[in-house]
């Protein structure tokens, strides 16, 4: 009876919890990719609310694409490993251990939460920002320093110069490299200047070209596209 | 104020003052399947009590609930005048949003919000250009392929992958076969087995770590054995068992109804392959308050008798309410506390362990759940023998027999149990066992319903609403022809409009 009023106690102290979370909500689909807050200026309210010209879809089309696809994406698409993707204090796995539920998992195990959140939560985008920048920057490093002409994504750059020009064969290697790795398509003329974009004269501007690698990595990885599916 | 809510208002409060003492009534439900049973509410289910209601203690009532209130005679008993009551307002629009009752209760609204109203997408414009990335309306293959690899691979297909989709003459139907192909690789693959269709397990086991297999809590007892200090670790039962059978059973082809009537347990190799037993499986950890299987075959009903499940639910209850509330809404689809499934049995409840149930207020949903409940009277929860007692004198161990089955427990706890009183009955049909209890779930249509929902929403991430309830009733009553295979209906689930158009 003792051990059976002690794994009482202890089934209380066992109690789950359940997170607050947001009502779901339905994502807009664009073709084309966000652009990183601090890169660039806003453009006019008016130019970003105006409809795409063409039939869009009414239903509840458009999901979101949570924390195992878009770690294994991301792993894919960058060429990287689990743990190269992104670290917090060098020695927790950033999608796993500390951000997973922001990302739509669950954890059942370690904090008793035995659904996903319905839709994405308030920290999902800066967990969002803080993977990418991490995997992007993680990749950038890793090809800068190749020294075996193995770059896998950002090889068309001269990672240890300055930024490339805008219009360079580089820059359209790299958009074309990022696209098809991370959306699994090829870049359309209106995507590819909003990269090129990116090197236009400005405080912000990358100034080597390993900057600019990140960045366009960052564009590609946070828009909508592969976010959501 | 509108003509509508001068007109509402009386009804309402006349209502409020003529039914001081009213309750919900938990036949209703039953009532309206009756009277509409090809409805999306009754297809593999029941409606809940919002449908007319909002609020069951004190009885309350939306906008058709008042309308069907109205037109009740009260010369009869309810369960009779109901049905011509709910035909007499089926013209009727009763929440004003422009649609009738009739035609929110067949696509699948609710008639009494006006909140709610049958999904009807608005055409596209005729004057806009086709969408250049997708088929909109339309069944768009590489939209399906990009939707199925991220939900059963684990990742989007690659570029390579898609090429084919990008062909501007590509076959339809080749490329079909080609999202099928890939996903069915994938349903074997190490993502779907290890990690997705497990984490769908999740809300239907759910784990506590601290009392689990692996629980490193420890518990030092203040007396000690004829061995010395009684410590031990705090494990209630292995939930690896029930992943495990989770897995099994929704994998490979295997028949889902195995989810409630395997009676064989799932057990990990060293290689890490697993394979069948019906052994019973003692205890592997004597540092462990309990562990392996306890239950004979004979008595085994898939998950609902794993020792997790039953210790986990049942803990120390005399009438396991909760164990059969959590069976019902797991592998049945409805959650009684939330007034989902109320199928009242005449004369209950019988509030055989004294808990106050018989006050209307409970016994709207205890007619239905302590019913429910009698099949798992004489399973154990966190309970053991005596034999175990003198295991823990005499060598400091404690082999609970948490999750065993005792003939003699209903009585033992509650004093007045009498077999023939205490009649279980699931789905308005009498069982004898919890054993015929998991057979006529497993054949039911709330089973196979609950089934295809469980993946439909997992893909699509909402319930099904409007036309879309229709398409989930292909998919489960496809189940039966294909032998409950999970990813058979899977493989349904990616060719339906509803997965493909965007």
């Amino acid at each position: 009876m003792r051990t059976l009023m002690m794994i009482t106690a202890l089934a209380c102290i066992a109690c789950e919890s359940s997170p607050s979370i947001p009502s779901p909500k339905d994502q807009p689909v664009s073709p084309v990719p966000q652009k990183p807050v601090p890169a660039q200026p806003e453009r006019p309210a008016q130019e970003q609310e105006a409809p795409p010209p063409y039939a869009l879809s009414q239903g509840k089309s458009v999901l979101w694409k949570r924390y195992a696809a878009f770690e294994r994406d991301l792993m894919r698409g960058l060429d990287l490993g689990r743990d190269e993707l992104c670290r917090e204090l060098g020695d927790r796995n950033c999608i796993r251990d500390v951000h997973l539920i922001a990302l739509g998992g669950n954890d059942p195990f370690g904090s008793g939460i035995h659904r996903p959140p319905p839709g994405t939560l308030g920290t999902t985008p800066m967990v969002v920002d803080r993977v990418l920048l991490s995997a992007c920057s993680a990749r950038a490093a890793a090809d800068k320093a190749d020294k075996q002409g193995e770059a896998k994504v950002f090889g068309a750059l001269q990672l240890a110069g300055p930024a490339p020009a805008p219009g360079s064969e580089a820059v359209a290697k790299t958009t074309e490299t990022l696209f098809r790795r991370l959306l699994a398509r090829d870049p359309k003329p209106s995507e590819a200047a909003l990269i090129e974009s990116l090197l236009e004269p400005g405080e912000d501007a990358p100034q080597s070209a390993e900057e600019f690698a990140v960045l366009a990595c960052f564009v590609v990885g946070s828009s909508l596209e592969f976010l959501f599916q | 104020m509108s003509l509508r809510c001068r007109v509402t208002a009386p009804v309402f409060l006349l209502a409020a003052l003529s039914t001081s003492a009213a309750h919900a009534k938990p036949e209703g439900p039953r009532a309206f399947c009756e009277t509409y049973p090809e409805t999306a509410r009754c297809m593999g289910t029941v409606p809940d009590c919002s449908l007319c209601h909002t609020s069951t203690s004190p009885a309350a009532w939306n906008a058709y609930g008042l309308d069907v209130l109205a037109a009740l005679p009260k010369q009869a008993g309810f369960e009779q005048e109901l049905p011509a009551a709910l035909l007499a307002v089926d013209a009727r629009d009763s929440d004003g949003d422009g649609f009738s009752n009739r035609d929110e209760l067949e696509l699948g609204s609710r008639p009494g919000d006006d909140a709610s109203r049958p999904s009807t997408p608005e055409s596209t414009p005729s004057n806009l250009p086709p969408n250049p990335d997708y088929l909109i309306g339309r069944y768009d293959p590489a939209y399906a392929y990009r939707r199925a690899s991220t939900l059963y691979c684990g990742q989007s297909p690659s570029y390579d992958e898609l090429a084919p989709f990008r062909a501007p003459d590509a076959d339809a139907s080749k490329l079909r076969a080609l999202i099928h192909e890939r996903i069915e690789a994938c349903l074997h693959g190490e993502y779907w087995l290890k990690e997705g269709l497990v984490r769908l397990g999740d809300d239907r086991i759910r784990p506590i770590t601290n009392l689990g297999q692996d629980s490193k809590v420890a518990i030092t007892l203040p007396i000690s054995s004829l061995s010395g200090e009684i410590k031990l670790r705090s494990v209630m039962a292995d939930y690896s068992y029930d992943y495990r059978l989770w897995v099994h059973a929704l994998s490979g082809d295997r028949d889902a109804r195995d989810l409630l009537l395997a009676r064989y347990f799932v057990v990990e190799n060293a290689d890490g392959t697993t394979s069948l037993t019906e052994e019973l499986i003692a205890n592997p950890a004597k540092d462990a308050t309990a562990g392996g299987q306890k239950l004979a075959k004979e008595y085994r009903a898939g998950m609902i008798t794993s020792m997790w499940f039953l210790t986990r639910n049942t803990m120390f209850t005399s009438l396991p309410r909760t164990t059969a509330a959590a069976a019902y809404r797991a592998y049945l689809g409805m959650d009684i506390s939330k007034m989902q499934g109320l199928m009242p049995v005449a004369g209950e409840p019988d509030d055989i362990d004294k808990m106050g149930v018989k006050e209307a207020r409970c016994a709207v949903c205890h007619s239905t759940l302590d019913p429910l409940a009698y099949a798992f009277a004489p399973y154990n929860g966190l309970q053991t023998g005596i034999g175990a007692v003198f295991e823990l004198v005499l060598f400091g161990t404690l082999n609970g027999d948490f999750g065993a089955y005792d003939e003699a427990r209903p009585t033992t706890r509650m004093p007045e149990w009498s077999w023939a009183e205490q009649q279980p009955v699931l789905l308005g049909k009498q069982v004898k066992s919890l054993r015929e209890w998991a057979e006529v779930a497993a054949e039911s249509d709330e089973f196979a319903r609950n089934l295809a929902n469980v993946f439909f929403v997992h893909a699509l991430e909402h319930e099904p609403e409007g036309a879309e309830v229709e398409e989930l009733g292909v998919l489960w009553q496809g189940l039966r022809e294909d032998g409950y295979s999970a990813n058979k209906l899977i493989h349904r689930l990616i060719d339906t409009a509803v997965f493909g158009a965007p």
